[in-house]
């Protein structure tokens, strides 16, 4: 089995206070990673560090053979990491479609001097963005609002609309910050629904964060549990599900 | 009618302005209050080569605005260091500094005394020379400028611009650089100003650093606060409403010696209301945090 990200013992800390410390953990290629563990365990701190919205301390992160550690955060993604963020962070004023649209211009032609004026290629470029982004707007359920503004969506669309994004970008390897939370149950089975085709059919890696044990339990195939700031255990769902300390640690069982 | 082409060749000197700065205000999401000071640079750079250097009138306005937009590029560096109010803040102090170095490096600008006897253009052996000629010649710019100006706000740049307004982190982690793209936007909308420095220079033929203060600077982000910014309609409303109303004030027949400050304190009063009922501005797509 491959490891797409390996951490090495990563640290981050705030002031005096280490959030991180001593992280070693790997996520393997082409399956579902859940960290979990209480509130201030370190995991959106964790996946901020990854994905270059905060420079780790100490400690080195490769992924895919390259070594990614304190890389700015637009440079990470273009390296294939996508990001979903716990408050979603759509773009509010822009319409569904141009809140896709946009996360596939970086890659062909953000770039050039062509980009500006916008030349006869790049309004053929963008028709052809258009036309992935519908696809992928369609994919997750959102064909009947594509022309709406963001905002006006509701908050478990949101999330669906910040996925797509994800997937019309293609990005290889996805770091979901509590994709589940917030939204209706029926939401729920749409959402992880989702999420389990894209690593079953599309080979898509994932890191996820997520408090719902039900949906970590129906899609990790791996799970680090994190506990003030460093890894306490790490294993296979059930092997880390079923630990006694785990359950009294962080379920209360 | 001299009256009225003279308010068209104004209205044709301003739309390039507030076009170029909602580039800067309602696609990316920063307020500057320094788009004066390019204003300003862009026309005593081509004045000063023009008169000074002897440039052929095309190429001291090329130079111009060049130089415009590798200082903005510069002041841009500094100043997207910071977002919200400082950065505010830092364009409110490079407006100062400009304005500094306008009126007290007398060698150069000659300071307060300003420049006189700017040559008029001079198109096909013709002198532009009458309101009439300066409002055609005003027309000319912005059927070149804003067709330019429009391209970039439907450009995948402009787009990418939005998205950074809305969410700065969301779109950085899609693989969009915030620095290299608000810096392109920032230098990109000063260039445009210098244009219509240029052109404000050899319409008036005189230059001081008065014209370029930060109150001109509050008032040309006032165009976009009042009209809206983020599309095409905002910059519009907002030029055509804020050169024209008070000259319509003009007309109300205020006693003399209080229309001055009568008009600025309607002028004060619409905005106060305007934000109350319309903070996005008249025809705004954005609205200023």
């Amino acid at each position: 089995m491959s490891n797409s990200l390996i951490l090495k013992d990563v640290g981050k800390r705030f002031g005096d206070f280490w959030v991180l410390r001593g992280v070693r953990v790997s996520v393997p290629t082409g399956k579902i990673t859940a960290f979990i563990g209480p509130n201030g365990a370190g995991k959106t701190t964790l996946l901020h560090v990854i994905a270059g919205t905060l420079k780790p301390d100490e400690g080195s992160i490769r992924f895919e053979e390259t070594d990614i550690t304190g890389m700015p955060s637009y440079d990470v993604a273009r390296m294939g990491i996508g990001r979903q963020f716990q408050d979603v962070r759509i773009f509010g004023g822009l319409s569904v479609l141009d809140n896709v649209v946009v996360g596939l211009i970086p890659h062909a032609c953000q770039d050039s001097w062509r980009a500006w004026f916008g030349s006869r290629k790049t309004r053929q470029t963008l028709e052809r963005h258009q036309e992935t982004a519908l696809h992928w707007i369609e994919h997750v359920g959102l064909a009947d609002d594509w022309h709406r503004n963001a905002r006006e969506l509701s908050f478990g669309q949101q999330k669906l609309l910040s996925l797509a994004r994800l997937f019309a970008c293609g990005f290889n390897f996805l770091l979901l910050d509590e994709p589940t939370a917030g939204v209706s149950p029926k939401m729920v089975e749409k959402i992880t629904g989702l999420i389990s085709e894209a690593v079953a059919e599309r080979g898509v890696t994932v890191a996820l964060v997520e408090h719902n044990m039900t949906v970590v339990a129906d899609l990790a195939f791996w799970i680090h549990f994190l506990h003030e700031g460093r890894v306490a255990f790490s294993g296979e769902r059930d092997h880390v599900l079923g630990n006694k300390n785990v359950r009294q640690m962080y379920m209360g069982l | 009618m001299n009256y009225a082409l003279h308010l068209l060749v104004m209205i044709g000197i301003y739309l390039p302005l507030a076009y170029s700065l909602n580039l800067t205000v309602g696609f990316s999401g920063l307020l500057s209050v320094a788009h004066a000071a390019f204003y300003g640079i862009g026309a005593y750079a081509f004045t000063l080569l023009l008169t000074g250097a002897h440039f052929h009138p095309l190429l001291a306005l090329a130079a111009a605005v060049l130089l415009t937009g590798l200082i903005a590029l510069g002041s841009g560096t500094i100043s997207l260091r910071f977002r919200g109010d400082l950065f505010l803040f830092v364009t409110l102090g490079f407006q100062m500094i400009v304005f500094v170095i306008l009126y007290n490096w007398v060698d150069l600008t000659r300071g307060p005394y300003g420049i006189p006897g700017i040559p008029r253009p001079v198109f096909f052996g013709t002198v532009v020379r009458t309101p009439m000629q300066y409002a055609g010649l005003a027309v000319v710019m912005n059927a070149i400028l804003l067709p330019m100006i429009f391209a970039l706000y439907r450009s995948p740049f402009g787009k990418t611009l939005k998205a950074l307004r809305e969410n700065e982190t969301a779109a950085a982690a899609l693989g969009i650089n915030p620095k290299r793209l608000f810096l392109q936007a920032f230098a990109l909308s000063a260039a445009f100003a210098a244009v219509s420095g240029a052109f404000y220079a050899s319409y008036v033929t005189y230059i001081d650093p008065t014209s370029f203060t930060l109150k001109e600077s509050i008032f040309i982000a006032a165009i976009l606060l009042l009209g809206g910014s983020g599309n095409r309609v905002g910059p519009l409303i907002g030029v055509v409403v804020m050169l024209l109303l008070p000259e319509g004030l003009r007309f109300v027949g205020l006693p003399d010696a209080m229309a001055y400050n009568l008009r600025e304190i309607i002028y004060g009063l619409l905005l106060v209301v305007l934000m109350y009922l319309r903070p996005q501005g008249i025809a705004g797509e954005y609205r200023m945090a």
